[in-house]
C-alpha cells in the first residue's frame, strides 16, 4: 500500500463525515447516504488496520535491514545522503564526504544548500517546499545532472537520483550522488573530437558521404551539399537514384556494391553531372565498422579531378600536335626513299604507256600484249596511290583513334616507306612478323610513327659502320609481364650501339646524338607507347648495335 | 634458237619497272633480257652480239656503280645507260666518269631511252668491229717469226732496206725478202697499211 493513500483517505473521510450533517429529508435516500458513508468508513478502517500491520512488519524487518544498509552505504563508491523536509542532512556516507571534501559526519546537520553553488540554493528550497505541499515534482528524480560545491569552493558535476520516504508524517529524501567529472570530461572530449571531425569534413574540398549498407545516405558534407545543391536533412535516407540521373546512379551503385561485396576499400573514377557539367572524381570507398568489426556503412571520399582531366585532355592534344610535328619531320628524313617508292611505279606507268602507244602505231598491235601492259599500269597506279595514302595518313593531323590492330600489319605497312632507305644503306632486313598475334588496341598512325622512328634511328646508326655488318631485324611476338598479356616488338640493329652515358638520357626530350636531329623522336615514341599502356626501352647489344623494344597490352 | 643480232640487258630490282622497261624496249623491236640484280647479270651467259646495259644506279647489294667498276675490272666492255629514281649529281658524275653513255632520271622520255639504246648499240657494234680487227692483227703479228718482227719494227720507222740491213748485220736482199713475207702475213697491201697496223699494235718505232 502506498504511503500517500492514508492522507488522501483522511481528507476524503472528513468530507464524508460532513455529508452526514446534510442528510436528505427523504428516508429512502437518507438510508442510501448513510450506507454509503458506512461502507466508505468500513473500507477506510480496513486500510488503516492493514497500514498499522504493515508498519509493524516494516519496523521489524527494518531492524534486520539496518545492518545490511549500513554495510552497503559505508562501502558504496557513490555518495549516499538523506535530508529531512527542511533540507537538513540527516545522514551522509563516507563516499559523499570524500566527494564533497568533508570529514565523516561533518556533513550531517548542515543544510543541503551548503553543498550546492549559491545560484541553485533558492531554487532548491522553493522546489522542496512546493513538493511537500503539492507533491509536484519540477524535475525527474532519476539521474539528474546537477552541480556540486566542494568544500574547497570548487564546483563539480554530479548526477543524483532521489528517493523519498515518509516517517512519522515527515518527508525524508535520500539521494545517491555520483561525481561525474571524469565522465563529463570524456564526454566533452568526445564532443570536441566529433566537432573537430565535422569541421574537417565540412571544410575539405573533397566530397564526403556515408551511406548505409542499403546505400541510403546517412551523411554528406558541406561540399557535397554545395555541389549537388542538396541539404543534409533532405538527402538522409535517400539513394543516388533520388539525386542523380539513372545511369549515373547505376554506376555509383555498382561501385558501392563492389566495395561491400569484396569487403575491402577500392578506388574509382566516377563521372557525375553537377549543374550541367560533367564532374570527374577519384573516389575512395571503404566500409565503416562497428566495435565488433562488422561493417555498417560505406564511406566515400571523392576528389574533384575535373580540372586535372581537362588539363590532361589539353596535354594530350598538345602531345598529339608534337607527335604530328615529329612525325612529319621523320618523314622528311626518308623523303628520298618515299620519292623513290612513288617514282618507281610512275616510271613504270610511263614506260608501259609509251610501249602501248608504239605498239598501236605499228598497226599490228597484239591485244594480249596491250592488255598485259594496261593491267600492269593499273597495278602500278594503285601501288603509287597506296604509298601516297600511307604518307597522307602519317602526315595527317588527326586525334588518336584507338582500334584493334594486328601489330604485324602495322609494321608491314611502313616497310615500303623505308625499303629504299634500307637498300641505299645496304642494310639487310630480316623480319619475323607472325600474322596470328593477339590484337592490340592502339592508334595505327602513332604506332607506325614509333616504328618509323626506331627504324630510321637504326638506319642512321648503321650508315656509320662498314657495309657488310649492316643488319636490321624486326620481330613481333607474344609476351607476358606481371601476369598480363602483351605483344612485344623488337627492333635490333648492328649500328654504332649505345654508349653507357647516353642510356639514361636517351628518352629525354631534346636529347640527341645526331647533328641534325631535334631529339624528340624517342621522347615522343616513349610517350606514345606509354599512352597505349606499354613500355619502350633500349638495350645495347652484346656484340654490335642496339635493341629497342616496346610492349603493347593485348586487347581484352 | 637463233642468236639475235643485238641485245639490250635491263637490270632493275623493281619487278614492275623492269618489266615495263622491257616492254618499252621490246615495242621498238629490240631484243631484251632482264635481270633483278647485278649478281644475276654477272652469273648469266650472254650472247656475243652488239649490246648495251640499262642499269639502275641503286641496286641492293651490288649497286649499279659497283657493277660498272666490276665490269671494267674484268675487261667486259659494254656501254651502260644508267637510270635513277631521282638523279643525284655525285652519282651521275661518277657514272659518267666510269664511261656511262647516258644517265636518265625516272620517269624518262621513251625517246631518250630508245635513242640512248640505239647509239649505245651502234657504239658497241663499232667497238666490237675494232676489237675484232685488232685481234686479227695481233694474230697475224704473232704468226711472224722473231726475225720478221725485228725487221718489221725497223722498217715501220721509215728506215731504208739498206739501213735496216746494216743495222741488223745482213744484206739488203734478205731484208727485201723478209719485207715481202711480212706484208703477206700481216695481210696489208701497202707500206702505209703496215705502218697503221704497227701503230694499232703499239710497236711503232720499236728498236732492239
Amino acid at each position: 500500500m502506498n504511503e500517500i493513500v492514508p492522507i488522501e483517505r483522511i481528507v476524503a473521510a472528513r468530507q464524508r463525515l460532513c455529508e452526514l450533517s446534510e442528510l436528505s429529508p427523504d428516508p429512502a435516500k437518507r438510508k442510501t447516504q448513510v450506507r454509503e458513508v458506512m461502507q466508505f468508513f468500513s473500507g477506510f478502517l480496513d486500510d488503516l488496520a492493514t497500514l498499522a500491520k504493515d508498519s509493524k512488519q516494516q519496523k521489524e524487518a527494518g531492524c534486520q535491514d539496518q545492518g545490511s544498509f549500513n554495510i552497503l552505504a559505508e562501502t558504496a563508491t557513490d555518495g549516499i545522503f538523506s535530508i529531512d523536509d527542511q533540507s537538513t542532512i540527516r545522514y551522509a556516507n563516507p563516499a559523499a564526504g570524500q566527494m564533497f571534501g568533508y570529514e565523516l559526519n561533518e556533513m550531517v546537520g548542515k543544510n543541503l544548500t551548503s553543498f550546492m553553488p549559491e545560484r541553485f540554493r533558492q531554487i532548491h528550497v522553493a522546489s522542496l517546499k512546493r513538493y511537500i505541499t503539492t507533491y509536484q515534482k519540477r524535475i525527474n528524480w532519476r539521474m539528474v545532472e546537477l552541480v556540486g560545491l566542494h568544500k574547497s569552493g570548487r564546483e563539480f558535476p554530479i548526477e543524483i537520483s532521489f528517493g523519498e520516504d515518509l516517517r512519522n508524517g515527515r518527508h525524508f529524501f535520500t539521494g545517491i550522488v555520483r561525481d561525474i567529472t571524469e565522465r563529463k570530461r570524456s564526454e566533452d572530449a568526445l564532443r570536441a573530437s566529433e566537432r573537430r571531425l565535422v569541421d574537417i569534413v565540412d571544410h575539405t574540398s573533397a566530397l564526403i558521404f556515408i551511406k548505409d549498407l542499403e546505400l541510403r545516405y546517412l551523411l554528406i558534407n558541406r561540399e557535397y551539399e554545395r555541389l549537388f545543391d542538396v541539404q543534409r536533412h533532405e538527402i538522409l535516407g535517400k539513394t543516388d537514384f533520388d539525386i542523380h540521373p539513372h545511369d549515373v546512379a547505376e554506376t555509383l551503385r555498382a561501385n558501392d556494391r563492389r566495395v561491400i561485396d569484396a569487403d575491402e576499400s577500392a578506388q574509382f573514377e566516377e563521372v557525375v553531372p553537377s549543374k550541367g557539367c560533367a564532374q570527374h572524381y577519384i573516389v575512395i570507398k571503404f566500409l565503416l565498422r562497428d566495435q565488433a568489426n562488422e561493417p555498417y556503412a560505406i564511406c566515400g571520399i571523392a576528389t574533384d579531378i575535373t580540372k586535372l582531366k581537362r588539363a590532361q585532355e589539353a596535354l594530350r592534344l598538345r602531345e598529339a600536335e608534337l607527335a604530328h610535328i615529329t612525325r612529319v619531320m621523320s618523314m622528311g628524313e626518308i623523303t628520298s626513299s618515299i620519292a623513290h617508292e612513288i617514282n618507281q611505279p610512275l616510271g613504270a606507268i610511263v614506260n608501259y604507256g609509251s610501249a602501248c602507244l608504239r605498239l598501236l602505231k605499228t598497226k599490228s598491235a597484239d591485244l594480249t600484249e596491250l592488255t598485259t601492259a594496261l593491267l600492269a599500269m593499273v597495278n602500278d597506279a594503285n601501288r603509287a596511290s597506296v604509298i601516297i595514302a600511307r604518307l597522307r595518313a602519317l602526315s595527317k593531323k588527326a586525334p588518336p583513334e584507338m582500334a584493334a590492330l594486328q601489330i604485324s600489319d602495322v609494321v608491314t605497312e611502313i616497310l615500303p616507306l623505308v625499303r629504299h632507305e634500307l637498300a641505299r644503306g645496304r642494310i639487310v632486313l630480316r623480319t619475323a612478323l607472325p600474322g596470328d598475334l593477339p590484337p592490340v588496341s592502339g592508334d595505327r598512325i602513332q604506332l607506325q610513327q614509333v616504328l618509323l622512328n626506331l627504324v630510321i634511328n637504326s638506319t642512321e646508326s648503321m650508315n656509320k659502320v662498314p657495309e657488310d655488318r649492316r643488319h636490321l631485324y624486326i620481330e613481333a611476338q607474344p609476351h607476358v609481364s606481371e601476369g598480363k598479356s602483351f605483344v612485344l616488338v623488337t627492333v635490333t640493329d648492328s649500328g654504332l650501339g649505345l654508349k653507357a652515358e647516353d642510356l639514361p638520357k636517351l628518352f629525354e626530350s631534346f636529347y640527341t646524338t645526331k647533328a641534325e636531329g631535334m631529339g624528340m623522336g624517342l621522347a615522343i615514341s616513349r610517350s606514345i607507347v606509354e599512352a597505349h599502356g606499354g613500355r619502350l626501352w633500349a638495350t645495347p647489344n652484346a656484340d654490335l648495335g642496339a635493341t629497342f623494344q616496346f610492349t603493347l597490352p593485348v586487347q581484352t | 634458237m637463233t642468236t639475235p643480232e643485238t641485245v639490250v640487258f635491263v637490270i632493275d630490282d623493281d619487278p614492275s619497272f623492269r618489266r615495263s622497261t622491257a616492254a618499252l624496249i621490246g615495242s621498238e623491236g629490240l631484243n631484251v633480257q632482264t635481270f633483278s640484280s647485278a649478281e644475276e647479270f654477272l652469273r648469266s651467259r650472254r650472247p656475243d652480239v652488239p649490246a648495251c646495259l640499262v642499269l639502275d644506279v641503286r641496286l641492293p647489294h651490288l649497286s649499279g656503280l659497283d657493277l660498272q667498276r666490276e665490269l671494267a675490272k674484268t675487261g667486259v666492255q659494254i656501254p651502260i645507260i644508267f637510270m635513277t629514281g631521282h638523279g643525284d649529281i655525285p652519282m651521275s658524275v661518277q657514272a659518267m666518269k666510269g664511261g656511262a653513255v647516258e644517265f636518265l632520271s625516272k620517269p624518262f622520255r621513251e625517246q631518250d631511252l630508245l635513242d640512248a639504246i640505239h647509239s649505245a648499240i651502234n657504239f658497241d657494234r663499232a667497238a666490237r668491229l675494232q676489237r675484232a680487227r685488232l685481234a686479227d692483227l695481233r694474230g697475224r703479228y704473232h704468226a711472224l717469226t722473231a726475225r720478221e718482227r725485228e725487221v718489221m719494227a725497223h722498217v715501220v720507222t721509215g728506215m731504208l732496206n739498206k739501213q735496216v740491213a746494216d743495222e741488223l748485220g745482213t744484206t739488203e736482199k734478205t731484208i727485201k725478202v723478209h719485207r715481202g713475207h711480212i706484208m703477206q702475213k700481216m695481210g696489208v697491201k701497202s707500206f702505209a697499211d703496215l705502218v697503221r697496223a704497227a701503230e694499232k699494235l703499239g710497236i711503232f718505232g720499236r728498236t732492239s
